[in-house]
Formats: structure tokens, C-alpha cells, sequence
């Protein structure tokens, strides 16, 4: 089980890592688009349409899962903020164990229509060409799927240790580097 | 017409909402409850399996982590900070010079970011403390971090204008330039509050003494050597914008790409934090993408309910413009105390832009005053996000009751900046006019 958990950590990472890299890819990529069009007159071909259907598609829905065992989503606290521990945890628990719910349905129908979408070969027509777009949809259910297994193992966290269990189970952002930012290399 | 379902769905949202649902749970499961009552299980679940992609997967929308990355990269390369450095040597020595340096510096640092919580976070954490060992006063010392701050969605790139050039269908090349003078206004605004203030009750802004005025000047011009590059590059992409010669993406992406290179040129940043941008734009993305698809959810239910319609054919009897304005103000400011900028506005719109729309107004300068009244949302008690932001920054050094007082007098200068954009729609639209 613990090796299940470990496995499943080390993914929620690994996704946001590659949600990153198809980010880095994006500026590169139009950096370079933006470059070949303006000063050598010849744009690179389907800048476009990998931009939205790839590099957006794995920016947008890998990093969620890392969202919400990290800092979470964007949510108001203003009304339960005097809330007793007890009473927050139970409240986070019927949370996630909705968003749980949510989430596998959004699941099951993104796998629904990545599957159709693959039985028809789904392609974009890009510059005279045609560019393959049904494996993105694989992207978006992969995201989907791993957030709704992170929401679940929270739920089932708060069911049994409460506000413990789901604290447990959270873990901090990544430490904001300004704190060690050398004042050398800002002054 | 189910106007009725539309509206007890609004309070579906507000009440889960309050109950810390996280703002895309709430918007995309009162969405999917909808669609079903109104059709049929089939119809929410198909909605529900396309919607997403289709939303996402959008090239206008690149903008918006290109932005974010942009203004991480500023941030983590300690250009705010060098930005501040430079306001406080150039300004420092006038009455209120520190807060008005910090004021410009943020306005600076709104060229290069595209969110008012990044703005105002950049700058808390350098200008606060600053003012603070010179003697300000607390309010203001922290009031104008937070209300400066706002000016990262006016002034471009601005996400808030990605998004709602998305959601209402107009050029959002259009609006990012709409906003440069607004934001400048505001700024010239709120400095001109704080010479005057500074001047009145100087106690609140102990003045340099002369040896120290004097000692600012010899490092004046070394202190711009260190920002002219990211703003030469700042100012060539918003004239890039301007004259067509790249969209918002593009310069989102090249503006991006060359301050992570003059960053690099400056050695001011290194691997592990360009990694820690890369991280923060990114995680951002996903937060505001899934709030978004799922308004993009909710907006398809909404209409649906045919209540947009209602309230459009609502106002066609109202024939006085200004009416629709003050309950447009009313609506954002009420529901700006309690919600944030993002959640507001992808709430509000899919029910305000049929209502500006029929009424024949001009959707960039709504666009304008939208993301005004976010910013103001984003400045009033008891969720002032901003605010909020200036609190972790400063720590126990202030409580939070003084800094929503130090807002309090940036929030009026705000009130002078809507009445002024409302009687002359022109501050807005003159230069998109002239593309």
C-alpha cells in the first residue's frame, strides 16, 4: 500500500514537471516562431495548433493533482475561517469526497470522448498539413485521473484521522527561492 | 425560461462558495446539477467530457502562462527590487517620496507582470520595510503596496484582459492597450494623494533631510543601468502590440524568452530559480484554467436558464446608461468584498456582457472598467486579496485593520479614476481608437 502511495506521490510530481516542461517548450517554441517570422521571413509551420492542442492541454491539467496537495485550489476561507480544527477537517472531508465525485465523472467522460476522438484520428488541419490531436486528449484524462485519485486519497484521510489525516497527506508548495535570494544578485 | 433556476443556482454557488468549495467545484458541479434538471444526465455529461479541451486547448489563452512567466521571471531576478532602488533615488527626497517611489516602481513592475497579487507581492516584501525604518506611517506604508499592486492588471499584460477578451469576443490586443492609460491615470492618482497628504500632515511621511537628498543623486544614473534593459524590452513589446507586429501570445512568449536572457546576461538568475518561475507560472495556470472551464460551464448552464436574456431585456426598458452602470458598480463592489478577482469576474460576466451588449455600449471600455472594479474588489474589506497579501508579507509589524485604513484613501483616488473613465470613456478608448 505505502509503495502504492510513494508511486502515486512521485507521479503527482512528475506530471507537474513535465506540465512545466511543455511551458518552457511554449516560449521556446513561439520565441523562436516570432524570431524565424519577423527576421527570416519564414514562420515555423503549425506554431499554432501544437501551442493550444499539446503545450496548453499538459500546462493546464498536469499540474492540478500538485494544486491540490499543495497550496489547493483557489477557494474563500472568509466564513469558516473561526471554525474549530474538528469542525474544518469534517467540512474538507465532505469537500474533497464531492470534488472526488466531480472529478471521476469529469474523468470517465474525458475518457469517453479521448477514445471516440482516437477511433476517428482526430487531426487539425495546420499549414497545408494535417496535425495529429487525439493524443492530447489522453493528456487532459491522464490530469484528470491522477487529481481525482489525489482528492480520493484525501478523502479517505479525513474519514479516518479528520483534520490529522488530511494534513498528513497535504504537502507544502515548493520554498519560495526569494528567501534565499543572495542580495548580492539583487542589489 | 427557467430564470428562476438561474438565480437559485447563483445562490448554489455563493452558499458552497462560503463553505470553502473550492470556486471551480462550485461553478462546474452546480453546472453539471443544472444541465441535467434542465435536460438530461446525457446532454451534462456531454457538455461536461468536451468542454474542458475545447476551452483549453485555445491559442488566445497561451497568453495567459506566457504572462505569468514573464512576471515570474522579473520577480525571481530581482528587478522589483532594482525598480524600487532606482523610484527611491530618482523621488525619494519630495515629501511622501518613499510611498511614491513605491507607487511608480510598482507601475514599472506592472509592465513585466500580468497579476495584481504578483505585483503587489514583489513589492511588498522590498518597499514595505523600506518605509517603515524611514518613519511612515503604518497605513500608508502598506496601503500603497497593496493599492499599487492593482496596477499589474491594468497596465499590460494583464491575465484578467486575456480572459475577459475570451469571454466577451473582443480583440484583446484592443483591450491590453486600453488599459495603458487608466493604469498611468491611477498611478498619477494615487501619487499625487500622497504628495498632497505628505505635504498636509508630514508626520505620516518624514521628509529626507537635504545631506541625504543630496547623497541620492550620484547613484541615480548607475541605478537605471541595472532596469533599462527589461524596460526598453517592456516598452518595444507593448509596441509590438501597438503596431500589430506580434499578438498577445507571441509577446507574452518573446517578452518571456528575452528577460529570461537578459536576466541570465545580468546574472541574476540561476537554474534552480529559473525552475521555481517555471513552477510558480505554471501552477498558476492550472489554478485560473480550472476556475475558468468551469465558469465556461456554469456560463452554458446560465444561458440555458435564458437568464442572461432576462436581465438584457430587463435593462432594454432601463434606457439611462448611467443606471446600468451604478448597478454594474453596485454588483462588483458588493460582490468584490467576498470574492476574488478571478471568481468575480467569470461569475459576472456571462450575465453583464448580454447586458452591455443589448444596451449597445462599448466592450472594451467595459472590459476597463471591469478589471477596475476587480482591482478595487481587490483592495476592500473583509476579502481584500491584496491586502491579504501585504499582511503575510509585513508579518505581526502591522495588523490588518491598519492596512485596510492605509487603503482606505487609495480607494478613494479610485472613485475619482472610475468617475473620470465613466464621464470620458475616451481615457479608455482613445488609444485602442488609434490602431
Amino acid at each position: 500500500m505505502s509503495s502504492a502511495l510513494k508511486a502515486l506521490d512521485w507521479l503527482v510530481v512528475a506530471m507537474m514537471w513535465v506540465g512545466c516542461a511543455a511551458g518552457l517548450l511554449m516560449m521556446l517554441h513561439i520565441a523562436a516562431d516570432v524570431f524565424a517570422r519577423n527576421v527570416l521571413n519564414d514562420p515555423i509551420d503549425g506554431t499554432i495548433e501544437i501551442v493550444s492542442s499539446y503545450y496548453m492541454v499538459a500546462v493546464a491539467f498536469f499540474p492540478l493533482a500538485y494544486v491540490t496537495r499543495g497550496e489547493g485550489q483557489i477557494y474563500i476561507d472568509l466564513f469558516t475561517r473561526w471554525m474549530p480544527r474538528r469542525t474544518l477537517g469534517l467540512i474538507d472531508t465532505v469537500i474533497y469526497a464531492l470534488t472526488t465525485v466531480f472529478l471521476f465523472a469529469l474523468a470517465w467522460r474525458s475518457y469517453e470522448t479521448a477514445h471516440g476522438k482516437m477511433q476517428q484520428g482526430e487531426v487539425w488541419e495546420s499549414a497545408g498539413g494535417y496535425l495529429v490531436v487525439w493524443p492530447s486528449r489522453y493528456v487532459l484524462l491522464t490530469g484528470v485521473l491522477v487529481w481525482a485519485i489525489v482528492t480520493l486519497r484525501l478523502t479517505v484521510a479525513g474519514l479516518l484521522r479528520g483534520a490529522d489525516g488530511i494534513d498528513s497527506e497535504l504537502h507544502p508548495p515548493l520554498p519560495d527561492p526569494e528567501d534565499d535570494l543572495p542580495e548580492r544578485a539583487v542589489e | 425560461m427557467n430564470v428562476e433556476l438561474g438565480f437559485w443556482s447563483l445562490g448554489a454557488v455563493f452558499l458552497l462558495i462560503a463553505w470553502r468549495v473550492p470556486i471551480g467545484i462550485a461553478l462546474g458541479g452546480v453546472a453539471l446539477l443544472g444541465i441535467a434538471y434542465l435536460r438530461n444526465w446525457k446532454v451534462s455529461f456531454a457538455i461536461l467530457g468536451t468542454t474542458p479541451f475545447e476551452f483549453v486547448a485555445h491559442d488566445t489563452l497561451s497568453a495567459i502562462p506566457m504572462f505569468l512567466l514573464m512576471g515570474a521571471i522579473a520577480h525571481h531576478s530581482g528587478i522589483s527590487r532594482s525598480l524600487f532602488k532606482a523610484a527611491r533615488l530618482w523621488l525619494g527626497g519630495i515629501p511622501g517620496g518613499l510611498a511614491i517611489s513605491t507607487n511608480f516602481a510598482s507601475a514599472g513592475f506592472a509592465a513585466a507582470s500580468g497579476s495584481s497579487v504578483a505585483t503587489a507581492a514583489a513589492m511588498g516584501r522590498i518597499a514595505v520595510p523600506e518605509m517603515l525604518r524611514a518613519g511612515y506611517d503604518k497605513g500608508l506604508a502598506t496601503g500603497v503596496v497593496a493599492s499599487a499592486g492593482t496596477l499589474g492588471s491594468m497596465i499590460p499584460p494583464s491575465i484578467m484582459f486575456v480572459l475577459y477578451g475570451v469571454f466577451a469576443e473582443v480583440s484583446i490586443v484592443k483591450l491590453l492597450i486600453a488599459g495603458i492609460i487608466p493604469g498611468l491615470l491611477t498611478a498619477g492618482i494615487y501619487a499625487l494623494m500622497i504628495y498632497l497628504r505628505a505635504i498636509i500632515t508630514p508626520e505620516i511621511a518624514p521628509r529626507m533631510s537635504v545631506e541625504e537628498r543630496i547623497g541620492l543623486k550620484p547613484q541615480r544614473w548607475s541605478a537605471l543601468r541595472e532596469i533599462w534593459p527589461l524596460l526598453v524590452l517592456m516598452a518595444g513589446i507593448i509596441g509590438g502590440l501597438y503596431s500589430g507586429v506580434v499578438t498577445p501570445t507571441e509577446a507574452g512568449a518573446a517578452g518571456a524568452f528575452l528577460a529570461l536572457v537578459i536576466a541570465i546576461l545580468q546574472r541574476r538568475l540561476n537554474l534552480s530559480r529559473f525552475m521555481a518561475c517555471l513552477v510558480e507560472a505554471m501552477v498558476s495556470t492550472a489554478r485560473i484554467f480550472f476556475v475558468a472551464f468551469s465558469a465556461v460551464l456554469y456560463s452554458k448552464f446560465l444561458s440555458m436558464t435564458g437568464m442572461p436574456f432576462w436581465f438584457g431585456d430587463l435593462l432594454g426598458n432601463l434606457d439611462s446608461t448611467l443606471m446600468l452602470i451604478l448597478a454594474t458598480s453596485l454588483i462588483f463592489i458588493v460582490l468584490g468584498m467576498f470574492l476574488d478577482s478571478l471568481g468575480l469576474m467569470l461569475l459576472t460576466l456571462p450575465i453583464l456582457l448580454p447586458m452591455f451588449e443589448s444596451a449597445g455600449l462599448n466592450l472594451i471600455w467595459f472590459g476597463v472598467l471591469t478589471v477596475k472594479f476587480l482591482e478595487i474588489g481587490l483592495l476592500t474589506p473583509p476579502v481584500g486579496f491584496n491586502v491579504y497579501v501585504i499582511k503575510a508579507a509585513v508579518g505581526d509589524k502591522v495588523p490588518l485593520e491598519q492596512i485596510f485604513k492605509g487603503v482606505l484613501w487609495f480607494l478613494l483616488c479610485e472613485l475619482i479614476v472610475v468617475v473620470l473613465l465613466v464621464a470620458f470613456p475616451q481615457i479608455a478608448l482613445w488609444l485602442p481608437s488609434t490602431m
